[in-house]
């Protein structure tokens, strides 16, 4: 029982940051139709950022609101240098684009700092341990679920309450509609990619706090994994992202308390099985996509 | 406060005095291609303030094309467009919006995963936060059902409730040229005579139409003049009780004697209609 309740805390302490970076993806996807692979790269220059930030005696009150003012920052960026002047081209030459955005990012870093990794302090109470109810957690796991948790539900408030919210919705459902109701398609995807960028700073703040780590790729797993949770849940359907990662985080948890030590490594390759299985049978994810077009 | 037409029409943020002599849309020689397929081959025409226009033609004729490069969802491949005068050929749809047009679509288009509420207050992201809610509540007020539905998603509305939808949608901003494309398209006749009283209410309030309709018989009561579009082409314009009055036009142009392309002047059918 007490091992169940910890890797379930555990498995949602993971899942979370895959929510965060896959309704980010989703967001994107619904009012551009395009899977954003440089999602990843918010998180490489953000690792970037906090070790230039360490390095001059910041400390983490001061790392993570600047990993996040960063993350969004460089996604408005990333939309305005990179996908605007593609965005009337082919589904190919906008998923191209991406690609092309993730490697020279990579390599500019590669280039000009270090293909190898640097590290930076973590946050002291990273590795405490809290006990409820007779269960030890790990204060970082359940500093996640309830970062996670605010993170979603302002997410929410925004889609939900906001006219530039309700508008981000009405252009990933119909974008032409959604012009003739005099919605401009630059402001929408510029609301869209600062809100995407905002939540990947988020899940950037919690992954860098785990690692201390900047990387040329630090951000090719978190945006691969993000990928295939929006994809498990559907790829634009944004309650689908959020119960993708959550899933996710619990199936790779389940698996890596569960499989013998010597195939632990197959752990990624186990669970990109299970989706593959999942596919076989809900070939859209779990919730139902409905089609659009870019804007 | 009790609703009435003129609330409707030309609220607080009125933008337009309906006095004024000069031409609110003008089009001259337009052109609209989908690749190599030609869809307006020159059509010009310009509509005065307060005027209701109608279009009227076969289907594929090119009225929705028409509209569409009037609300700039479909640039001209030649001619020109002119707002009171000021030269919008190439002018985006948003922009168009603010200017003071708006389209009710063709076959609606209603956002079916927004509720009823939230399809009028994306309707009005153009106007300021303070008048957009209570713009919203003065048209769900005149349209009791969508204050009715207004929690609903508007996917679940019926056809007619849905058409109701996309006309207060698009009177959100409160716009100087109301353009609709097929507003009766498959609704059942009494509703569709609803429809058609709304646009009379419209047009009494002094709101400028363009409405493009299949039941010519019905839309030509409702408009002060019009226009026969065939083949993307102008094949006949003069006011609307001169077009009712020649027959023979319906016959060469629109081909048959349907309820909907009935003559104007069929008063068994005008009956059938009303009865329907």
């Amino acid at each position: 029982m007490t091992e169940v309740a910890q890797q379930l805390v555990d498995g949602l302490g993971r899942g979370g940051e895959y929510a965060l970076i896959a309704l980010g993806i989703g967001l994107i996807f619904g009012v551009m139709r395009m899977v954003n692979f440089a999602h990843g790269e918010l998180i490489t220059i953000s690792a970037y950022v906090s070790y230039g930030l360490a390095l001059s005696g910041a400390n983490w009150w001061i790392l993570a609101p600047a990993i996040v003012l960063t993350a969004v920052a460089t996604s408005v960026l990333i939309e305005f240098v990179a996908f605007r002047w593609v965005r009337s081209s082919t589904d190919f030459a906008m998923l191209l684009t991406s690609f092309g955005v993730h490697f020279v990012v990579q390599a500019a870093f590669v280039m000009y700092i270090s293909a190898s990794s640097r590290h930076f302090a973590r946050p002291g109470w990273v590795n405490s341990t809290v006990s409820l109810a007779g269960i030890r957690f790990e204060v970082i796991d359940l500093a996640i679920i309830a970062a996670t948790a605010v993170s979603l539900a302002f997410t929410v408030w925004v889609l939900q309450r906001t006219v530039y919210g309700m508008a981000i919705r009405a252009a990933a459902e119909d974008f032409d509609t959604a012009r003739l109701l005099g919605i401009r398609p630059n402001q929408v995807i510029r609301v869209a990619f600062a809100l995407a960028g905002l939540l990947a700073g988020i899940a950037a703040v919690i992954f860098l706090m785990r690692t201390g780590r900047a990387a040329p790729s630090a951000g090719l797993i978190p945006m691969l994994k993000g990928v295939l949770a929006a994809l498990i849940g559907g790829l634009g359907r944004l309650q689908g992202a959020v119960i993708g990662g959550l899933l996710l985080g619990l199936v790779e948890i389940m698996l890596v308390s569960y499989l013998p030590d010597d195939i632990d490594g197959m752990v990624n390759g186990i669970t990109f099985v299970l989706v593959a299985v999942l596919f076989i049978f809900r070939p859209s994810g779990i919730f139902k996509v409905r089609s659009s077009h870019r804007p | 406060m009790r609703w009435s037409t003129a609330d409707l029409l030309w609220p607080r943020f009125t933008r337009y005095s309906s006095s004024s002599a000069a031409l609110l849309l003008c089009l001259e020689s337009v052109e609209v291609s989908y690749g190599p397929i030609r869809a307006l081959f020159g059509i010009s025409l310009s509509v005065g303030p307060g005027e209701t226009v109608a279009l009227i033609g076969p289907n594929g004729a090119g009225k929705s094309s028409l509209l569409h490069a009037i609300i700039g969802l479909r640039r001209p491949s030649g001619g020109s467009i002119r707002w009171q005068g000021q030269d919008i050929t190439g002018l985006p749809t948003p922009q168009r919006i603010s200017l003071g047009m708006a389209l009710v679509p063709e076959h609606r288009r209603i956002l079916a995963t927004l509720t009823v509420e939230e399809n009028l207050l994306v309707g009005g992201m153009i106007l300021p936060r303070r008048l957009r809610q209570a713009r919203a509540d003065e048209l769900m007020e005149r349209f009791g059902v969508l204050r009715r539905k207004r929690d609903q998603q508007a996917g679940v509305l019926s056809g007619g409730e849905a058409q109701q939808l996309a006309i207060a949608r698009a009177l959100m901003p409160s716009p100087q040229l109301l353009l609709m494309d097929e507003p009766t398209l498959g609704l059942a006749p009494l509703v569709a005579t609803q429809v058609f009283d709304l646009v009379d209410e419209l047009r009494r309030g002094g709101m400028t139409l363009i409405v493009a309709d299949r039941n010519v018989r019905r839309i030509l009561r409702s408009a002060d003049s019009a226009h026969l579009i065939r083949t993307g082409q102008v094949a006949h314009s003069g006011s609307a009780d001169e077009l009712a009055e020649q027959q023979d036009l319906f016959g060469s142009y629109l081909g048959d004697t349907a309820l909907g392309y009935a003559a104007p002047g069929d008063a068994a059918a005008d009956e059938q209609f009303e009865q329907q």
